[in-house]
């Protein structure tokens, strides 16, 4: 009885913190989200409103030009072409980062080096440009992308993505091939396969959905890249996360729209969240080999 | 019978450790030819060698008389399960079984006809005709164990090598599958290499046994000869559970017969004995060749012992008997042993079963069952 009551208690006291976590986590998104549903009286009132007429101007300001121009003055924002520049951006760079890392991870794992302790530190070297502040490479970077002309160009911002991309991609997937056993691309060998058509055939689909996760991760750390599109990113090139900083202005600030902004830029990561998290459910796929 | 794979002083070394050290051994057509060994003893390296997994840093592989050290796996005929079984993963039964024939390099001959009524024939050989539609992971042990050798059978190798194939199974199973294993490796009458560090196993199915020891061959011979005739104390004490008891000995001739003099007991080994006499020599008794003499009868005929402890084992008694020198002994007995902890007894054995080792070099000198075990 008294066992039953401890229990219980406990499971109240979990409660209470997982929704503590849930308000502090979600209330900010939620904020931002009503935000953008604001008239600027609603936003900029001194006591913070809870209940209010909601409006989408906010939303139809973001996407007709002519507009938001006139409203913020002399600044010139273009929503909707920032958007296409983080997915251009972001989709390209993940595609590379794709191209580049796997077969780098297949290779850091598989691989026959002299030593084998040179493939643990070529993987964590590539790891380890993870952990360097960006900070610290951001001038020689802009000196460089000056003199061979990147500024402002996709083909710049998408190798410089590579840098929050390989690493990632690299890593991961060399976690997923590590599981793999050696002895069923061995037995593929013996089967009559070469190395390249076992790959394909053994490894590809029992990563397939690590690999998919992956992706999706990476294209998320791409898209909310800030620093670097700060540097190196242009009028041409602005992609989201620098292009909400426009609607602040020398006049006003535009929290309406921005907040609108905001709720368009994260809307393709919540659905991608979504879609891996299915994926994220690993294990499907392995310990069949000895069970 | 032909021969079919021969390996010539093969070497291969991991870094500092020498995995396998020049060894020297052919297989022949329907023969199964059974490499036993401890742990690290070389087993798997020698077949991935030969599978071409490896590449050897010395020596020779022939199949067929032709040199194939330099083929990539798939180009050699050597059709090999894992000790893991390797089963893919993400293929049915069918799919797996279905894999050696659907290659490329083996594209042309079997069309997809073919390829599934050799599947279903080596399913039903295997009894896991109904099990084609499953993944690996809804089998048991012995039934991945069946795909696995599905998955060789159904290619006409030159050279089945089998990595310690039934290691991982219960023990009930294990004694069945290796009926199977003698009846289907009888019927394709190829060349098998077998890997297996169980004595029993080896004994049970090999032509031939290779014992292997860190990478170098200790022996090579029929069941017989490797169990009854050991070259080395290694070999005599790899075969056989419990293991052979090894007791220091010395040699005396007297009335022109060569003894064998072993904690006060003199053994017989015959009048034309050619040993020297000088050597330290080590007496090899087998557990199970060893039987206790109650009382003292017939005057020291035999060694005394106290008896320390008795396992009995269902139909078998092992017995462990303490030396008056403190060395330890074990008896294994077909009946009940009849005495109990702390009696003091006498056991003997028949002088047809013992072996003599040199104590220095371990190697063999003498088995007492030469003459009539052929």
């Amino acid at each position: 009885m008294y066992m039953q009551k401890r229990e219980e208690l406990h499971k109240v006291w979990i409660y209470f913190g997982l929704v503590a976590t849930a308000i502090l986590v979600l209330f900010p998104m939620l904020w931002t989200v009503s935000l953008s549903f604001k008239v600027p009286q609603d936003i900029t009132c001194a006591v913070p409103k809870f209940i209010f007429k909601p409006t989408l101007d906010n939303y139809r300001h973001l996407f007709s030009i002519a507009k938001l121009s006139k409203s913020v003055g002399t600044t010139s924002l273009n929503f909707p072409r920032y958007f296409l520049n983080s997915l251009i951006i972001s989709g390209f760079g993940t595609l590379l980062s794709l191209l580049v890392g796997v077969p780098a991870g297949y290779a850091l794992t598989r691989g026959k080096f002299k030593k084998s302790s040179t493939r643990e530190n070529i993987a964590f070297t590539l790891l380890s440009f993870w952990f360097g502040p960006e900070m610290a490479i951001l001038l020689p970077l802009y000196k460089l992308y000056r003199t061979f002309g990147l500024m402002d160009s996709y083909i710049g911002l998408i190798l410089l993505y590579q840098l929050i991309g390989v690493p990632f991609v690299v890593w991961m997937s060399r976690s997923y091939f590590l599981d793999i056993p050696v002895s069923i691309e061995d037995a593929s060998l013996l089967d009559g396969y070469t190395r390249w058509q076992t790959f394909w055939r053994i490894d590809f689909p029992l990563v397939k959905p690590g690999i998919a996760a992956t992706a999706v991760l990476t294209f998320i750390f791409e898209w909310n890249n800030f620093v670097f599109a700060l540097v190196v990113g242009g009028r041409h090139t602005m992609p989201v996360t620098t292009g909400a900083l426009g609607f602040i202005s020398y006049e006003a600030v535009l929290w309406g729209q921005m907040a609108g902004a905001i709720v368009i830029s994260a809307l393709p990561e919540i659905i991608l969240a979504i879609i891996v998290q299915k994926y994220m459910i690993r294990g499907l796929t392995f310990g069949a080999v000895r069970g | 019978m032909r021969e079919v794979l021969k390996v010539v002083n093969l070497k291969k070394s991991f870094g500092k450790i020498k995995a396998v050290n020049g060894i020297t051994f052919s297989c022949n057509e329907g023969e199964i030819s059974v490499i036993l060994g401890p742990t690290g003893a070389g087993k798997t390296t020698t077949l991935r060698l030969i599978a071409g997994l490896e590449q050897p840093d010395e020596g020779e592989i022939y199949l067929d008389d032709t040199i194939i050290n330099d083929l990539p796996p798939f180009r050699r005929s050597c059709a090999m399960t894992f000790e893991d079984y390797a089963l893919y993963p993400h293929m049915s039964v069918f799919d797996n079984i279905a894999s050696p024939l659907r290659a490329p390099v083996r594209r042309k001959q079997f069309t997809p006809e073919d390829v599934r009524r050799i599947v279903v024939e080596t399913a039903k050989l295997l009894e896991i005709d109904k099990l084609l539609d499953r993944k690996p992971s809804e089998l048991s042990g012995g039934q991945r164990q069946r795909v696995a050798l599905g998955r060789t059978l159904v290619r006409k190798p030159r050279v089945f090598l089998l990595d310690e194939p039934i290691a991982h199974l219960d023990a009930a199973l294990r004694h069945r599958m290796r009926a199977e294993m003698k009846r289907i490796f009888g019927e394709v009458k190829t060349a098998v290499v077998y890997v297996t560090h169980d004595y029993l196993e080896a004994l049970a199915l090999a032509d031939k046994i290779i014992v292997l020891r860190n990478g170098e061959i200790q022996q090579t011979g029929t069941p017989q000869d490797v169990y009854f005739k050991p070259t080395n104390v290694f070999v005599a004490s790899f075969l056989g559970d419990p293991p052979m008891n090894f007791l220091e000995a010395a040699l005396v001739r007297k009335d022109g017969h060569v003894f064998v003099k072993v904690d006060g007991m003199l053994v017989s080994l015959g009048e034309d004995v050619d040993l020297d006499l000088s050597r330290k020599v080590m007496l090899g008794i087998r557990p199970s060749d060893m039987y206790i003499l109650k009382g003292d009868n017939g005057g020291g005929s035999g060694i005394k012992v106290t008896i320390r402890t008795i396992e009995p084992l269902g139909n078998r008694y092992i017995v462990t008997a303490l030396l008056s020198g403190g060395k330890m002994i074990k008896i294994k007995l077909e009946h009940r042993p009849g005495v109990a902890p702390g009696d003091k007894v006498i056991v003997g054995f028949l002088p047809s079963d013992v072996h003599l080792f040199d104590a220095q070099t371990e190697r063999a000198l003498w088995h007492g069952g030469e003459s009539n075990r052929g």
